[in-house]
């Protein structure tokens, strides 16, 4: 598979942050398509491409922009509270073009009768906050949001909410709760956003890189986008490589691109491969094995794994495997909302254990202990970031149960340098 | 609600979504010691109308934000696995050497709050760490007393000024 | 109606039932620590999980809507297993003092250890090290002992709108706290108590004043007089397997002579000495037109919240004090007097089913003998917990008589224990006074029940008095928004207002025993009506030691002494800054004896500055 250029089409220096630059790339004849059609066929086209969101679920867009509540005020929410370990594509879109996300935007919004949107955007990124406002302003001046869009007659303008530190708020549910200026806890579904959202009116929340796709979905056509990459969830795709990779980055690739071919893309390992976790701290986490897999959602469910946000973690020989437990599961004990007893305790413990582990303090049982302890986690945690512990840490111990029994009684110097 | 019996009438009143955003507000008008003070938090609660111990709930649960003073420069050291592997442990002991201090804590002039994080979305630059809003990436030893060093002469400089 | 399968066995429930009512109706018992009845379920504990067929994974039964055809399964292996390891981690963190906690015996969390068999504790121990909170009057705060249900943050924002406490910081470090800087004592909490009776662990509970009550018993110089709310009489029974709304009027009498009181008298007398206090200011207010309405002024919780979310409507608050502060007052004057008891060996001890009658005997203006009026306010459970501790067997107990002068009641004082009572009590004597004609039929109907906010007009001498009942400060401020809006256009929607800062009146208290749930509580109201019903007197001002009160002591109702001694003032507070007492401001002062009648009742002078 080769190395694509669509998203990436729109990122080169200078194209995507300047909205004339933008339109003269072919910028905003996606949108155009769309305001000339009914709503509903904009909905059909998005379903018939066969776009799945690229914030980790892996919903169909299509699907979820038709199930939304017609008898009321829509709101439309961009998720770009980007916190997933790993990730950076959606601050690489942001940061490269603004304007590919505010079409996207402009055409989800005109799908679903919503006139009033926001993208919830982390704190981490204060330069991008105030650049994409700045981009905010700049499509309102340009007519290509605000009042009457392209002549259109259709009305749609876009807010810009800061977040304040919270992994979980990265669910849909909860990042609609902190858009209302309350605590980030996710909510049980049913009812879905799309129902019951923002102040209980119907509310579409889609990702930065799923709403980035959309124009193309409408200058190209959905037989296009339904051609590229991997039958079951096509399109393009930004997978973000980090870790031991000789260049680190953001790489455009049709779905279902095999992970040696993204590792290659990114100069190869630095060292020796020795493991790598996909689709962020709650993926799974493989040895050489996961070379072969393929990156896309069905491909990765098909294995027992998850696509996840697309990120790609290489680690070498010289990673502490030990390092690795302590780290994920100091991040789910760290950013667990408290909200549900299963994830405020499951966490507590497994950092506990985890850190003694990679202190060398550990006792064997706690191997089986964890392993338990993630399995009720996944079966009474009240939303899917407490459940998702289960994977990364099944796989972790599977994959490397050697190394992590001998790290047991082994002194090591996290808990020194980290008092 | 009009809980207060406060005469403010509803479209002068900021709306409850705006929370976050004064937060940000109130926190950055403390520059030197980066933190959202009591009596901003009252003012916000009693802006929104809403309790004071509700208005304090939301500000606890997210980590921006922080209710005790900080040191003028907050680094955010990123401690995700990408930035475990290539060396974030390596930059946490420097620190904590050059600084005398550890997770959460602050220098005893008020300089620098040291606080680990969990991802600042910039994998591709590990190791990283923010300070207060400016990121810094690709982090190593040098460069970490690169950053802290221009940083005191900075301050230096506008306490002489 | 819909028909489902529960573990294989058929059960038709109504459309919209949760699984976990289902399976209640069906009498299959699902486990729950966060779930309860009064309240929104929120499904944080998870432990209700039951596997539903078809469906992947578990489901939470308090969230998960029955609908027809569906299998539920409640009892497998597999979830035996998960539900104990799950209460395994939750007791990893939970303090073992068990045998010390106050809520030992009544803990949920206890009590679904013993039913699940958690014979393990795998997990590290850690407990939190946490201060416990005992800067209130009436309650204490111990987050070591927290689960996190989220129970009392419902009912402090959402039942009360008190917003006192909320969750604080976030993950295993959540608690539930006042704002930074504030403590229980200095938090807008009103405490009402209503966070502790829904505690399902020791997290949240009454400050005990045990020790202080045993000490003045045992002591040979002191005079110990006691006097029990009207709510305890229905509610006491349940702490000795009785059933709840069972009348142990008599038995409790008998039980406080047991434990060593000197002196039983009953909170019922200076309920009828409110309604003449009250009806008479609100007679006042009538023949001077206003200021309407004229709100009770009988539940310390209610007095609190008005000053802190309603002090512009502080002059529409009755000055009266509270039954338990007139009976006081009564006791260390005129009792003491007749009786010649020193009133400094006097110990002026209650029984209420309220917490926040423990800060309410400490406001300042709450000693007008001279003295504190009330010394030690015991809520039902301690009285409960002193009675098991002196070996009393409260069911074997005959009953007996209170002790003569300020224990007689009528029928109207014993209702005062259930939302509407004091409405229904007041009306009585309100219109036989003021038509001079004898009700036919002293039940007033639209005032009772359980409605959160219940309205009635009724002819008084041809004038249409307009009255509203509301009970649980949230439905309080349903009316009380009312008032305010109507009084900024300059009307005024009703005359006389009852509030009642629990739900279901103090029946359902905060010192009540547990559960206390509303169902009990509507089976204790149930026993208060019963015994008006029964009553030989059901008319406050036809109690006869009241009257003797008057003729003797008081004078008139309303005379200087009565106001000198029954009533109070109020004073602002600001949510948004540490509580204390601050100066009253507006009014003046009131004098002491000398004053007289108009200045009393007459309209309250403008305030500067409202």
């Amino acid at each position: 598979m080769r190395h694509i250029q669509y998203l990436t089409g729109y990122t080169s220096e200078g194209v995507g942050t300047d909205v004339e630059e933008y339109m003269n790339a072919g910028g905003y004849v996606g949108l155009q398509r769309a305001l000339a059609l009914r709503p509903r066929e904009v909905v059909e086209m998005v379903t018939d491409a066969e776009l799945r969101g690229r914030g980790g679920a892996g919903f169909a867009t299509g699907k979820k922009w038709s199930t939304v509540r017609t008898d009321s005020e829509v709101y439309l929410v961009c998720n770009a509270d980007e916190g997933e370990p790993g990730t950076f594509k959606d601050r690489f879109l942001m940061e490269r073009a603004p304007y590919l996300i505010l079409e996207g935007m402009a055409i989800a919004a005109f799908a679903v009768g919503a006139h009033k949107g926001y993208i919830y955007i982390r704190s981490e990124y204060p330069r991008i906050i105030s650049e994409l406002q700045t981009a905010i302003d700049t499509a309102r001046s340009t007519g290509v949001l605000g009042q009457d869009i392209l002549e259109s007659g259709f009305d749609f303008d876009v807010g810009l909410m800061p977040g304040g530190g919270s992994y979980v708020v990265g669910d849909e549910t909860a990042l609609l709760n902190s858009l209302m200026g309350n605590r980030g806890y996710p909510t049980l579904k049913p009812p879905y956003p799309t129902d019951r959202g923002l102040w209980d009116k119907p509310t579409v929340i889609n990702n930065v890189e799923t709403l980035a796709c959309v124009p193309l979905i409408f200058s190209e056509g959905p037989e296009w986008f339904r051609s590229i990459g991997a039958p079951q969830s096509p399109g393009p795709k930004l997978y973000c490589l980090s870790g031991h990779v000789h260049t680190p980055g953001v790489y455009e690739f049709p779905m279902g691109v095999e992970v040696r071919e993204l590792i290659e893309a990114a100069g190869g390992v630095d060292g020796r491969f020795k493991a790598v976790q996909i689709g962020g701290t709650a993926g799974p986490v493989y040895d050489e094995a996961a070379l072969d897999h393929k990156l896309d959602f069905a491909s990765m469910k098909s294995v027992g794994g998850s696509l996840g946000s697309g990120a790609v973690v290489v680690m070498n020989t010289s990673v502490n495997m030990g390092h690795v437990l302590e780290v994920i599961m100091r991040f789910f004990s760290e950013e667990s909302c408290g909200q549900c007893f299963a994830c405020r305790y499951g966490t507590r413990q497994l950092e506990h254990m985890a850190n003694e582990i990679a202190t060398g303090t550990g006792r064997e049982e706690f191997l089986g202990l964890m392993r338990e302890t993630a399995e009720v986690m996944y079966h009474s945690s009240l939303c899917p970031f407490g459940q998702s512990i289960d994977l990364a840490l099944t796989t972790l111990l599977d994959n490397f149960s050697d190394e992590l029994r001998a790290h047991i009684g082994q002194q090591d110097y996290i808990r020194e340098v980290m008092a | 609600m009009g809980a207060t019996g406060d005469v403010e009438t509803e479209h002068e009143r900021p709306r409850r979504e705006e929370m976050l955003r004064l937060f940000h507000d109130a926190q950055n008008a403390e520059p030197l010691h980066n933190f959202v003070t009591s009596d901003k938090l009252a003012e916000i609660a009693r802006k929104l109308d809403i309790p004071l111990a509700e208005a304090e709930g939301v500000v606890s649960f997210y980590r921006h934000f922080s209710r005790r003073p900080r040191g003028r420069y907050v680094v955010r050291l990123c401690d995700s696995l990408s930035c475990r592997i290539l060396g974030s442990l390596d930059v946490y002991r420097y620190i904590r050497r050059r600084l005398g201090i550890g997770r959460g804590q602050t220098t005893a002039d008020g300089m620098f709050t040291l606080e680990v994080v969990n991802c600042l979305g910039c994998c591709d630059t590990a190791p990283n760490f923010m300070v207060n809003d400016t990121l810094y990436t690709n982090l190593d030893e040098s460069k970490t007393e690169e950053v802290l060093a221009a940083l005191e002469h900075e301050a230096v400089k506008e306490v002489e000024r | 109606m819909i028909t489902l399968l529960m573990n294989d066995t058929p059960i038709t429930v109504e459309d919209g039932t949760s699984v976990l009512d289902a399976a209640k109706q069906a009498g299959v018992d699902i486990p729950t620590l966060c779930h309860h009845q009064d309240l929104e379920p929120r499904g944080s504990c998870g432990m209700c999980m039951v596997d539903i067929e078809g469906q992947a994974g578990y489901k939470r039964a308090c969230v998960t809507e029955a609908r027809d055809g569906m299998h539920v399964r409640t009892n497998t292996a597999a979830l035996r297993t998960m539900r104990r390891r799950l209460l395994e981690l939750v007791l990893a963190t939970h303090p073992e003092d068990c045998l010390a906690c106050i809520k030992h015996g009544k803990c949920e969390l206890q009590n679904l250890a013993e039913k699940l068999e958690v014979r393990e504790l795998r997990y590290e121990k850690t407990t939190r090290g946490l201060p416990v909170d005992r800067s209130s009057m009436s309650i204490v705060r111990d987050m070591n002992k927290c689960i996190g249900c989220g129970r009392c943050v419902e009912v402090c924002n959402d039942v009360q709108s008190v917003g006192s406490i909320f969750f604080q910081g976030r993950g295993s470090e959540t608690v539930v706290a006042p704002a930074d800087e504030f403590e229980m004592g200095s938090s807008p909490c009103v405490n009402c108590g209503q966070c502790v009776v829904y505690c399902p662990v020791g997290a949240l509970y009454e400050r005990e004043d045990i020790d202080a009550a045993w000490s003045a018993i045992d002591d040979p110089a002191r005079t110990v007089v006691a006097q029990m709310a009207p709510a305890v009489r229905v509610a006491l029974g349940e702490e000795f397997g009785l059933e709840p709304g069972s009348l142990v009027t008599g038995k409790v009498y008998a039980a406080l002579r047991e434990l060593g009181v000197d002196v039983v008298l009953d909170t019922n007398f200076s309920a009828d000495l409110t309604i003449m206090e009250e009806g008479t200011e609100f007679l006042e207010r009538l023949e001077h037109g206003g200021p309407f309405p004229l709100i009770t002024s009988c539940s310390p919780g209610w007095i609190k919240f008005a000053e802190t979310y309603y002090d512009d409507l502080l002059d529409n608050v009755s000055s009266c004090k509270s039954p338990q502060q007139m009976l006081g007052a009564v006791i260390k004057s005129y009792y003491a007097d007749e009786k010649g008891i020193d009133q400094s060996h006097l110990t002026s001890l209650s029984v209420m089913p309220c917490t926040a009658k423990k800060f309410e005997a400490g406001r300042p203006g709450m000693a007008s003998s001279g003295r504190q009026d009330v010394d030690i306010v015991l809520t039902t459970r301690e009285v409960a917990r002193m009675m098991r501790q002196a070996g009393i067997n409260f069911d074997e107990l005959s009953e007996t008589d209170p002790d003569e002068l300020l224990s007689a009641y009528s029928g109207a004082a014993t209702i005062f224990g259930s939302t509407g009572g004091v409405m229904e009590a007041a009306l009585r004597s309100a219109y036989e006074l003021k038509t001079g004609e004898r009700l036919e039929h002293v039940e007033l109907a639209p005032v009772r029940g359980t409605e959160g906010v219940r309205e009635a007009t009724i002819d008084v001498a041809g004038t249409p008095i307009r009255v509203a009942v509301a009970h649980g400060l949230e439905n309080a401020r349903t009316v009380l928004d009312e008032v305010r809006a109507a009084k900024r256009r300059g009307e005024t929607p009703y005359h006389f207002i009852e509030i009642m800062a629990c739900a279901g009146g103090c029946v359902g208290g905060g010192g009540q025993p547990l559960e206390n749930s509303m169902e009990r509580r509507r089976q204790r109201a149930a026993g208060l009506y019963a015994e008006d019903s029964g009553a030989p007197i059901r008319r406050s001002h036809e109690n006869p030691e009241v009257l003797a009160l008057y003729e003797h002591f008081l004078g008139q109702p309303g005379s200087a002494r009565a106001h000198a001694l029954l009533h109070t003032e109020y004073r602002r507070r600001n949510p948004y800054a540490p509580q204390g007492f601050e100066a009253p401001r507006g009014r003046p002062p009131r004098g002491p004896a000398g004053r007289g009648r108009a200045q009393t009742f007459g309209a309250p002078g403008a305030r500067a500055n409202p």
